[in-house]
């Protein structure tokens, strides 16, 4: 029924995970192979939407200002995407990534700004709590064998909670002016042109969880915690560790965001971010990695990303009434999947003797 | 009992340091009730008024954020003998749920001012940036500004922004530079909030016109404060929140002892901050800090 690759083979570093379909039926043509690549569809939609917004706005989505811009709003959300990507590869949710922002945005405005301490106060304790509360989703998760959806839409809450009463006791108010100077600060906020550093905070991620994610032992063990967690165990992988792992990744990735919104906005925000609960996921899923986990890359990922912020600020530019823009988002995501799980079976039916 | 908006909303935080004052200064004791969050304030405070009722305290002070939803249930307070006295939201409504009086903002009264000052401005294309769709006080915001506007000549557009992005800079920056590179014509950029104004300072800059694009706000932060000293912010439509809490109370107060009260509403907003006024209130915003909005 199920067509996915299972992926449960645990070779040494640079085996291919994947036990490829194509491997026993000997030579597949290059189109199949392209086709079933978990990032077609992806990248199909990618060219398809850059395109369209491209003529729609009459090219001023190709300035530099324009490309600038919408780098800017999926780094961002490419840096929380990235390991909550390798995490539901590896067959978990984490919806504590919202407040996780708030927290690390309002750690910098309650330390930084109302207590006027140094930023690298600010930032290493964010950081230090985010690492907190990473271990504490993982260990939940893991040691009750409740779903993640539930375990961090939970935390999710109480973080909210903790970073609204926090700063409301410390300093009388969620939202806090802060002007932050210094090396740390230049490292969350520097500018080249309209281009902001978080583009290379996102690159930079991305590249290392792609290596990671393909060429490591622990990459493997990603994906065969997600594939068959009960039969990775048996074969040795530490699957609890793994997750644990990937909690504390989304929480610091979310806490830099948070970090970095709050020195570059000059603003720290207790109840930001949470629209990246939902934003994540959905650009994991365009970019071909599977709700039920143990499939995907990281090339698709950030393909499913950049589409993203592409129709997120496109239809802006078009200069047409945006109450609709986020019917386009979602339009987006159905057609996007749904056009890969279709190209999908269809190139594997393709390849069946019969 | 004072049932206000969400405290994650440093606006509310400002009217709530106002009541905390009053009570301090009157000797009562207060509970301040809100929702945590104003996604779904139709069914969170119509659920926390009922309960706020059945409690039956000696007086309410009530934001009436959504009257259609709302007014049954202030009705049934009064009706149970408990004074009320609306705050913030209800310039339209307060009459006739039978409160005391009003104290807080006339909406329409905020974007009429805040169009004024954008035409005397020298503005003719006037965006409203709008980031809570369906939120009657800012709708109002923006069609008083585009009244006063049009018979002054202008055009003007609503903006608005995605609930998904509102919480997130970055996004409404983008969402804002992508209008505004769109609409070339567009010379004013009216937000209706602290937090917003600050992106679309941003987002004005990013596209290298600032000082030619006019941007106004209502609400009040240290940031929004700061930029208007620096001009990159021409006015700022302060409702004076501090004001609406600390008032509110006192009401309620000399009503349970004195029986006195207004008789008319009390308007707060309307005050204009710009760059004559400006140092005043940051002066103040330093020393009581998120006294005059967030901090």
């Amino acid at each position: 029924m199920e067509e996915r690759p299972m992926v449960t083979s645990l070779g040494e570093p640079g085996d291919s995970a994947s036990v490829d379909p194509e491997q026993r039926l000997g030579n597949p043509s290059v189109i199949s192979r392209l086709v079933r690549a978990p990032e077609f569809g992806a990248a199909a939609a990618a060219i398809l939407i850059y395109g369209f917004f491209s003529i729609t706005s009459s090219g001023r989505l190709l300035t530099l200002d324009a490309t600038a811009g919408w780098l800017d709003t999926a780094a961002y959300l490419g840096i929380i995407a990235v390991p909550v990507g390798m995490l539901m590869i590896a067959g978990e949710f984490d919806l504590s990534i919202g407040s996780m922002v708030g927290a690390g945005s309002i750690s910098v405005g309650v330390i930084a700004g109302a207590l006027n301490q140094p930023l690298p106060l600010a930032v290493g304790f964010a950081f230090l709590f985010a690492i907190a509360i990473g271990v504490c989703n993982g260990l939940l998760v893991t040691r009750t064998g409740l779903p993640s959806f539930i375990v961090t839409l939970g935390t999710n809450l109480v973080v909210a909670a903790l970073a609204l009463t926090l700063s409301r006791q410390l300093a009388n108010t969620t939202t806090i002016t802060v002007y932050t100077s210094g090396l740390l600060s230049q490292l969350f906020s520097s500018q080249w042109k309209s281009f902001g550093i978080s583009i290379l905070w996102w690159v930079l991620i991305l590249v290392i969880a792609a290596w990671v994610l393909r060429y490591t032992r622990f990459g493997n063990w990603i994906l065969a915690t997600g594939g068959d967690a009960e039969r990775a165990r048996r074969a040795g992988v530490m699957t609890s560790r793994v997750k644990i792992i990937l909690f504390v990744c989304t929480a610091l990735a979310a806490t830099l965001v948070g970090v970095s919104q709050a020195v570059q906005y000059n603003t720290g925000d207790a109840v930001g971010g949470q629209g990246y609960v939902f934003q994540a996921p959905i650009v994991v899923v365009i970019g071909g990695v599977l709700l039920t986990g143990g499939y995907g890359t990281m090339l698709g990922v950030a393909l499913g990303t950049a589409i993203y912020g592409v129709a997120d600020a496109g239809l802006f530019y078009t200069g047409w009434n945006t109450d609709w823009a986020q019917g386009v988002t979602g339009s987006l995501l159905i057609l996007t999947v749904l056009t890969n799980n279709t190209l999908r079976r269809l190139a594997v039916s393709a390849l069946k003797p019969e | 009992m004072d049932i206000n908006g969400p405290l994650s909303d440093p606006f509310f935080g400002a009217i709530k340091l106002g009541s905390d004052d009053a009570a301090k200064a009157l000797g009562i004791n207060y509970q301040y009730v809100a929702a945590t969050d104003e996604k779904n304030v139709v069914a969170d405070y119509t659920r926390l008024l009922q309960e706020s009722i059945g409690r039956h305290p000696a007086a309410m002070v009530v934001g009436d954020f959504v009257p259609s939803a709302f007014d049954p249930l202030i009705k049934q307070a009064v009706d149970a003998g408990i004074p009320v006295v609306i705050v913030n939201s209800g310039a339209d409504s307060w009459q006739n749920v039978g409160a005391l009086t009003y104290v807080g903002e006339n909406a329409l009264v905020t974007g009429e001012a805040a169009g004024t000052f954008a035409a005397k401005a020298g503005v003719h294309h006037l965006v409203c940036v709008n980031h809570v769709a369906g939120n009657p006080q800012l709708n109002q915001r923006c069609q008083g500004a585009q009244m006063t506007l049009s018979q002054a000549g202008g055009t003007s557009t609503v903006l608005n922004i995605p609930t998904a992005d509102s919480g997130n800079p970055a996004a409404v920056q983008q969402d804002i530079q992508g209008f505004l590179t769109a609409h070339p014509e567009t010379d004013g950029v009216l937000t209706l909030g602290s937090g917003i104004a600050t992106d679309a300072q941003a987002a004005i800059k990013a596209i290298g016109k600032t000082g030619q694009i006019k941007l106004g706000t209502t609400d009040v932060s240290t940031a929004v404060l700061q930029a208007v000293k620096s001009g990159d912010i021409s006015f700022d439509m302060d409702q004076q929140a501090y004001l609406q809490g600390f008032l509110s109370l006192e009401i309620a107060f000399q009503y349970l002892k004195y029986g006195i009260y207004p008789t008319q509403p009390i308007a707060t907003s309307g005050l204009v901050i710009s760059k004559e006024n400006v140092d005043k209130a940051l002066a103040v915003q330093q020393q009581y800090p998120g006294s005059r909005g967030a901090r």
